[in-house]
């Protein structure tokens, strides 16, 4: 979807905005993942304000992952290189806020205790979100290769918390199977067995510089790269990030919609 | 130093204010408890140790005096209603770890007392593994205590004054025996009682409760005049329930409706508010509701946690 002339639109009528030069071409794809994020994101906040305080930090955490995957398609992104690292920090915070949701959620069943508040999620999650901003903005400009290490970062703080989380969510799922929204904690299960594909592969990618910020970077630098000789591997590492990154959005949305039935 | 070993917490510092005596023993009961029921009263200690449900011994310490048994529970009955306050806890405990417990309450003393440099640990711990004995080790100084558990001559867990639960290793317990002054008691099973009776039915507590907590001085309430023959039942009334049978169709309610879960879960809250007789004050029945609402949040619908509760407000009607 070519959407140039829209936003070179929205500069001239706001020119404090930096003058679009290059085509905003905007993937359906891309849309489609960021409106299922979006549902999920809408649905989970609603559970962390009329909810349980359990579905505080998990609710918080996906309309994190909502904000930090809408990001892509903001046309002015790679002008602000700042934002761009903040918004990979994001993403990594918002798996920390559901892995604790979850980590939570089992304590709950094994021992049915419910403490702490919901007050105390938003203002540490907001206090979190400002360090990080404070951080960021306290250091150099971020270079592409230190974009490139916000993104690893990301992808491998995901990779492992999905490990975690699908670990945990079976055991959640043996102590209430019984319950009326076992099912829902089956699916939740399976979105992170996506995320996790989705985010090893990108991991994978990254570790061996095949990835195409690295591919981009060495073409200013002129470094070599093995990545013709691997090309099977990396087609598929390429095919196995794109498939589940799309898998992982469908499904989340499919999970809060189909819990937002069980819960009500 | 009176210790007792703590295990998985099933309820942990409750009020004594509100519980009532008997209908907490029978959930004990009922529940199949195999570990101890401990209340902190401010000037004395009890230990109820329980075998799958059955009440197997009691003991109190006050005063630096111990009582046993029967005259342990009718001591737990007087200091329930006298004490301004104290709290109840109930930990499950292995099955191993039960019996060692079982010795340290009622067993014979092997060792009582002795200071620890004058104990040879390698005779006593061959003498311990080739009698096979079930004991507890218990080690102290005037301000810590630990104590070791032996199943039939192997060791099977570590306990101190300082631990939240059952540890695997003896360090703690270690340091304890190396500190100045510190002694030693081995209490151990006579292996030749095999039978061990339940006193639970030897000795009627809901009866010496009710006995206990009469008001001596109340006038006795005159006997009402008998309805006359002729009326006949009211069809429409409702069938009364007692508070027992309140506290299982609770209880049964919470499992149709949350799974096995919601059964944990109501067990958990209806011993914290003490018993299903206390739900005739509205405030408590109030109380019960929104802990159960809380937790069940988690665990089913929205309608369905509002039929619950109306189930429960109308089954609470009927105590």
């Amino acid at each position: 979807m070519d959407l140039t002339a829209f936003f070179q639109a929205l500069t001239s009528i706001f020119p404090f905005l930096p003058k679009i030069y290059n085509a905003v071409i905007i993937d359906w794809t891309d849309l489609f993942i960021v409106f299922c994020w979006f549902v999920a994101a809408s649905i989970s906040l609603y559970f962390s304000v009329n909810n349980s305080r359990i579905w505080t930090s998990i609710g918080v955490g996906f309309f994190l992952l909502f904000w930090s995957q809408s990001f892509q398609l903001n046309p002015w992104h790679e002008t602000f290189t700042v934002m761009i690292a903040i918004h990979f920090t994001i993403g990594t915070l918002s798996i920390l806020l559901v892995s604790h949701g979850i980590q939570e959620y089992y304590l709950f069943t094994r021992t049915l205790e419910i403490t702490g508040s919901k007050k105390t999620i938003y203002i540490a999650t907001a206090a979190l979100i400002a360090i990080a901003i404070l951080l960021i903005s306290l250091n150099p400009k971020p270079s592409l290769y230190v974009l490139r290490n916000y993104r690893m970062m990301n992808n491998i703080v995901w990779t492992f918390l999905c490990i975690l989380n699908i670990y945990y969510i079976a055991k959640i799922y043996m102590e209430m199977k019984d319950s009326p929204i076992a099912n829902g904690i089956i699916c939740l299960g399976l979105v992170f067995v996506f995320a996790l594909i989705w985010k090893a592969s990108g991991m994978y990618l990254h570790m061996y510089q095949w990835d195409k910020a690295w591919i981009d970077i060495i073409e200013f630098t002129g470094e070599s790269t093995d990545i013709n000789e691997n090309m099977g591997k990396v087609q598929f590492a390429r095919s196995l990030f794109k498939t589940f990154n799309v898998l992982t959005s469908f499904s989340v949305a499919g999970t809060f919609a189909y819990l937002f039935k069980l819960l009500r | 130093m009176f210790l007792m070993p703590k295990g998985t917490p099933l309820a942990e510092n409750v009020p004594i204010s509100k519980l009532q005596l008997p209908d907490a023993l029978e959930k004990l009961k009922n529940g199949k408890l195999t570990g101890c029921a401990l209340f902190d009263f401010p000037a004395a200690d009890c230990a109820l140790v329980y075998d799958e449900g059955k009440l197997v011994h009691a003991v109190v310490h006050r005063e630096g005096q111990e009582i046993k048994d029967q005259a342990a529970l009718q001591a737990l009955v007087e200091m329930m209603l006298l004490a301004s306050n104290g709290s109840f806890s109930v930990y499950a405990l292995s099955k191993d770890i039960t019996y060692a417990v079982m010795a340290l309450v009622a067993g014979q003393a092997a060792i009582d007392g002795q200071e620890i440099k004058l104990i040879d640990f390698k005779a006593l711990l061959e003498r311990i593994k080739t009698e096979q004995m079930t004991a507890t080790l218990k080690i102290y100084t005037a301000e810590r205590a630990g104590l070791i558990f032996y199943r039939n001559g192997a060791t099977v867990g570590f306990f101190h004054d300082g631990a939240a639960t059952i540890e695997t290793s003896a360090g703690e317990v270690q340091q304890i025996a190396a500190l100045p002054g510190a002694r030693a008691d081995l209490r151990a099973l006579d292996t030749t009682d095999g039978f061990v009776l339940d006193l639970a039915g030897l000795v009627d507590i809901r009866s010496l409760w009710e006995a206990s907590s009469d008001n001596p001085f109340a006038v006795p309430t005159p006997p009402q005049p008998a309805a006359p023959e002729a009326e006949p039942p009211q069809p429409a009334a409702q069938e009364r329930l007692s508070a027992d049978q309140l506290d299982n169709a609770i209880i049964e309610l919470a499992t149709q409706y949350l799974g096995k879960l919601g059964r944990t879960l109501a067990e958990k809250e209806l011993m914290n508010i003490g018993s299903a007789a206390a739900l005739q004050d509205p405030a408590k029945l109030q109380e019960l509701l929104s802990t159960i609402e809380k937790g069940a949040k988690l665990l089913s619908s929205a309608n369905k946690i509002k039929e619950l509760k109306d189930a429960i407000t109308a089954k609470a009607a009927q105590l």
